[in-house]
């Protein structure tokens, strides 16, 4: 195609997306709603939505939905640090954050003026979290208990025990005497193990271990921290929670009623799938399984829901989780915010919400009604009120993400059997209370000025430029490094659209961060100058330390293999076999997947109960050898590859070697450049296969693998999506690749400064490497070298 | 030149593109000649076979679960569905119960994955022309900028880059997601630089001596001697616009301006992910890539046409 043509096409194709960036805003005011959910929910929210618009002709909600979870909290930290929030946002666990640090606004001003709202038709429970000093940052959307015990009627049955009707009780021992009425006793009588066979029956699951260890500590009177809304002492030395994670451990390890105890991601793949096919008699877990488990189990047997056992005590205590809807601070037009917030979370959104089954409504009128209590199954579904009483909410603060990221690790230890309750709470306490005391007590840092900043950001551009124009210098001087007058302005012309793009959209951020990495900035408040404080405190950072070595193991073990493998597959699919072209899109169809859907998948490839490659190892009868390296989980027999430390990080690179067709293609690509001219004449030469490989192919290729290596490397070093939607990094920091470990401290702790000199520090790293590997690089041989 | 006699070779190629072509058919299938090596050609199908079987499990996974109802997924997740439920495919299609449908993503991630990759081949086969072909002072020094601005991860320029793009207005809209691939890409300026390294200088010189200016040297003679390395740029880019979910997920707000990757996440929530039809949309969505990849397959079979090229 002419060129010409080609700019026009270019022009038209700008020009057709211009009209998507206009935006129309004859109406009167737009409502910026942020929200996440389940197909069910964005239904019943979409109505309430309509609903409000109808009555209100003058509001427009433009809705926008965004994944739940890490996601969600990172693109509203982003949109807080860059000033465009959205109007109206949905607010969950990470409440804490937003409220404390003043994304959201106070709402006590609203409820002072407008008396249609009362507070108290509220659960207190909730209603409390989101108060603070007597403001109110959110009203309350759903709470969501968490000690349902859904159990299996025909397992009960076949056991001969009677359905559970909450009276009973837990203890750290069973109680074959009280019967029935013991947990322990309960869950043991109906635990059926048959080693190794998909046909085990399990007495008892928890959603996750956690979960458990939560409800027994609730129910036994203690508490994790001595205030959860401003904690100072970590209370995790108490002998009662000790003795409740050792119980959470004894159900699988001790008294074998439990599946392996996995803290992954999609744990509850397991646990959850486990209940609905009868291989587990009771599970833990919360309200919102119910309408998946009303489709999955269907009529294949009846089930219900009963209250998690009262401690040694007698008390009753469960976790909850809960969520709210806030207007942000930043909000233009908060009286019609106010007025949207009303609609959902009044008796109007709730009531919609509660019809889907999934959140239980925050309105007490609400969920004591017949919109909630359907009369279907669970028919026990008023328990969900009986337990609001006792729900205690675990720390509602946002120093806990980071203090949590030093003991959960060590609870993952204890989930896996390597470490017993007492010794992980001793390893953990120093450092955690540690943590928590220096984040209840920051040191003073100055104001980062900006101006100063920018002087510093000038400084260093100017230095660049100074540097490649001495390396222009000593080009010029060596007559061989550059060309005729045309050819040089030609050279700047052609890069030309690098360095312009580079300095727009590349340079200004790079120079920025770099800043940054010498500064503390939670992205809501101005950031501090901490100089070099940030590279002292990852000196004596062991996850740093820990994220380094696991990075690098990785890379030193993906990379060769991944070069190696897909020039071998490239060789291998460029022969002339059958159905070339159906297998090498076979090979490539990993690097087109979505990567999400991709890990999704491959968890359960690794589910220790359910998985294929277990179900592998049991038809080859591999697992004796296993046992005897150590790697099997004592209660089921299988190896938990993704919840076990020594098999976690071999299984991601595994995992990795599933993708070598993306290189295969570089490979292939290289291969048609090589002229079939060149093994005519070394057929002419009498060269055999090997001999061809050697001194044709190989040769001709180094270019393609000297880009492979190069950029295998700075991808294996920057690996994140495997270990974020996977393993979270666990268990203890396993697989906390480096940049997983950067994303914790940007979005999760708010430690933005600290991520980015972790940034800077990996750029240094990679940089060295990637010239090393240049000096190293005269294997590589250029047919279009210059002279 | 390498050491190997070519100079027959070479004048031996004829000057019509037909012909050459025939005669460079088979240049990717140099290391084995069917007719005498029957047994090795078929243990590599073999080989071939057992490889693509193990790449193959996670999609039976995912098919298979993609046509199976809520019931089946947990009860028998690896087994062949009972019932093919290709309700799911249109239940997926509709999202069923909401405002926007997968048309809607899948119209906005087309947009920007076909103006990116545009942009890309455009920007990146210009620029690695610069760097491999044309000689300037301080090049080599430029291209170490060009590797290193690959080494810093993503996450810490994210605020910076929205803030910048927040004051261009383009916040909510696909500018962020197409014009920055209109100034050329890194990793594919490496990749087309390398493969440009692998032609020979006479090319260029010959073609100088014709009177050609440089960009006649790069848009006729070099251009379509890359058209396996431009291909797989080409398709590297759009594979990677389709996929890309940190973009979307922190550029674009409104539900209508939200590509394939992030709808996908509708059927994974906190609550738990709904299995058939996630897996429903990964293979809705993957699909075009593949067609994409074996329609470029040609392109990985035409090898180079070493026509011109005279002793």
């Amino acid at each position: 195609m002419k060129p010409l043509k080609l700019i026009l096409l270019f022009a038209v194709a700008t020009l057709s997306i211009l009209p998507m960036a206009a935006r129309a805003d004859s109406k009167p005011v737009v409502i910026r709603f942020r929200y996440w959910g389940d197909v069910k929910e964005i239904a019943a929210l979409q109505d309430t939505i309509a609903a409000f618009e109808k009555t209100h002709p003058n509001i427009i909600i433009h809705g926008e939905r965004v994944p739940s979870g890490d996601e969600y909290v990172q693109k509203l930290l982003v949109e807080q640090a860059g000033g465009l929030t959205p109007d109206v946002v949905f607010c969950g666990d990470s409440y804490a954050q937003f409220a404390d640090r003043g994304i959201l606004r106070d709402l006590t001003p609203f409820l002072n003026k407008d008396h249609s709202v009362q507070i108290s038709r509220y659960y207190g429970p909730i209603m409390r979290v989101f108060t603070d000093n007597g403001k109110i940052y959110a009203l309350p959307r759903d709470i969501a208990p968490m000690g349902l015990v859904y159990y299996n009627k025909s397992l009960f049955d076949k056991a001969h025990i009677p359905y559970p009707d909450g009276s009973w009780t837990w203890d750290y021992v069973p109680h074959p005497e009280r019967g029935n009425k013991d947990f322990l006793t309960v869950a043991k009588e109906l635990t059926h193990i048959a080693p190794q066979s998909s046909e085990s029956v399990y007495g008892f699951a928890p959603s996750w271990p956690a979960m458990a260890m939560d409800d027994f500590v609730f129910s036994s009177g203690a508490s994790y921290v001595d205030d959860i809304y401003k904690p100072t002492r970590i209370n995790f030395d108490d002998p009662r929670v000790i003795n409740a994670i050792q119980l959470t451990q004894d159900l699988s390890e001790k008294y074998h009623v439990a599946p392996s105890l996995t803290d992954l991601q999609a744990s509850a793949v397991t646990q959850h799938d486990l209940f609905a096919q009868g291989h587990v008699a009771m599970y833990l877990c919360g309200i919102w399984e119910v309408p998946r488990f009303r489709e999955e189990i269907n009529n294949k047997f009846d089930w219900d829901i009963a209250a998690f056992p009262a401690g040694p005590t007698g008390l009753h205590g469960v976790a909850t989780g809960g969520s709210g809807y806030g207007i942000t601070t930043a909000s233009k037009h908060p009286a019609e915010d106010w007025e949207f917030l009303k609609c959902i979370a009044g008796p109007d959104g709730e009531s919609r919400l509660a019809k889907t089954g999934l959140a239980q409504p925050s309105i007490a009128s609400l969920s004591n009604s017949t919109l909630w209590l359907d009369g279907q199954r669970p028919m026990n579904r008023k328990l969900t009120i009986e337990e609001v009483p006792y729900v205690h909410f675990t720390v509602i603060s946002p120093k806990w993400v980071e203090v949590k990221a030093i003991i959960d690790p060590k609870l993952q230890l204890v989930w896996s059997g390597t470490l017993s309750a007492k010794q992980a709470v001793q390893q953990l306490m120093g450092p955690a209370q540690g943590k928590l005391d220096e984040l209840n007590h920051p040191p003073y840092h100055p104001i980062l000025n900006w101006w100063y900043g920018a002087m510093a950001m000038a400084f260093v551009v100017l230095v660049l430029i100074g540097w490649v124009w001495q390396g222009a210098r000593e080009d010029i001087r060596n007559g061989r490094r550059t060309g005729s007058r045309s050819e040089v302005r030609a050279g700047y012309m052609f890069i030309m659209p690098w360095l312009v793009g580079t300095a727009i959209f590349m340079l200004g951020p790079m120079l920025v961060s770099l800043l940054l990495s010498f500064s503390s900035w939670d992205m809501i408040e101005p950031a501090k100058w901490v100089g070099l404080g940030n590279f002292s405190e990852m000196a004596g950072d062991d996850r740093f330390w820990k994220s380094l070595q696991v990075t690098g193991l990785y890379t030193v073990f993906s990379v060769p293999l991944g070069v190696a493998g897909s020039l071998a597959l490239a060789l291998l699919l460029n022969t002339k076999i059958k159905g070339q072209a159906t297998f090498r899109t076979l090979f490539y169809l990993p690097a087109v997947a979505s990567a999400v859907a991709a890990s999704l998948i491959w968890l359960r490839v690794f589910n220790p109960e359910t998985g294929l490659l277990n179900y592998i190892t049991g038809v080859l009868h591999l697992n004796p050898l296993l046992k005897a390296a150590g790697l099997t989980d004592p209660t089921s027999g299988y190896v938990n590859w993704l919840g076990n430390e020594k098999t976690a990080l071999g299984s991601l690179i595994v995992m990795s070697l599933w993708g070598i067709g993306g290189g295969m293609v570089i490979y292939l690509a290289g291969l048609q450049g090589i002229p079939q001219s060149y093994y005519d004449a070394a057929e002419v030469d009498g060269a055999n296969v090997f001999q061809k490989f050697r001194h044709v192919t190989l040769p001709l290729l180094t270019p393609t693998i000297f880009f492979t290596l190069i950029m295998g490397v700075i991808g294996s070093f920057q690996a994140f999506t495997q270990s974020f939607v996977m393993t979270g990094g666990g268990p203890n920091n396993a697989t906390l690749f480096y940049v997983l470990y950067l994303y914790q401290n940007a979005f999760q702790f708010l430690k933005m400064g600290y991520a980015s000199a972790l940034a800077w520090v990996l750029f240094l790293i990679i940089l060295c490497f990637t010239m090393l590997q240049m000096k190293m690089s005269k294997w590589v041989h250029y047919e279009g070298a210059e002279k | 030149m390498s050491n190997l006699s070519t100079t027959s070779s070479f004048s031996e190629v004829p000057a019509e593109p037909g012909n050459a072509l025939k005669s460079v058919k088979s240049s990717g299938m140099a290391l084995l000649k069917t007719t005498r090596d029957g047994r090795a050609a078929q243990l590599l199908t073999l080989l071939a076979v057992v490889g693509a079987a193990f790449t193959l499990v996670p999609f039976y996974l995912m098919v298979a679960i993609s046509l199976k109802t809520p019931e089946e997924v947990a009860q028998n997740p690896w087994s062949l569905p009972r019932h093919p439920q290709w309700i799911n495919y249109a239940h997926t299609w509709h999202i069923t119960g909401t405002d926007v449908s997968f048309g809607t993503f899948f119209h906005n991630t087309l947009l920007i994955a076909v103006l990116s990759t545009v942009g890309t081949v455009m920007s990146s086969s210009i620029v690695a022309f610069g760097f491999s072909r044309l000689r300037f002072p301080g090049r080599e020094r430029l291209f170490m900028l060009l590797l290193a601005t690959m080494m810093l991860p993503g996450i810490v320029t994210l605020i910076p880059s929205f803030i910048g793009f927040r004051y261009l207005h383009w916040i909510d809209t696909l500018y962020p997601l197409i014009v920055p691939a209109f100034f050329s890409g890194a990793f594919n300026v490496f990749l087309l630089r390398q493969f440009l390294l692998t032609l020979p200088r006479e090319l260029d010189e010959a073609a100088r001596l014709d009177g050609a200016s440089f960009f006649q040297i790069y848009w006729c003679i070099l251009m379509p001697l890359c058209r396996p390395a431009l291909v797989t740029v080409g398709l590297f880019a759009f594979i990677y616009a389709w996929k890309d979910l940190m973009g979307p997920l922190i550029y674009l707000n409104s539900t209508s301006n939200q590509t394939l990757e992030l709808g996908l996440r509708t059927f994974d929530t906190m609550y738990g992910t709904i299995w058939n039809l996630l897996m429903a949309g990964s293979v809705i969505v993957l699909i075009p890539l593949l067609i994409l990849f074996f329609a470029g397959q040609k392109y990985f079979v035409q090898g180079i046409v070493m026509s011109g090229l005279k002793d």
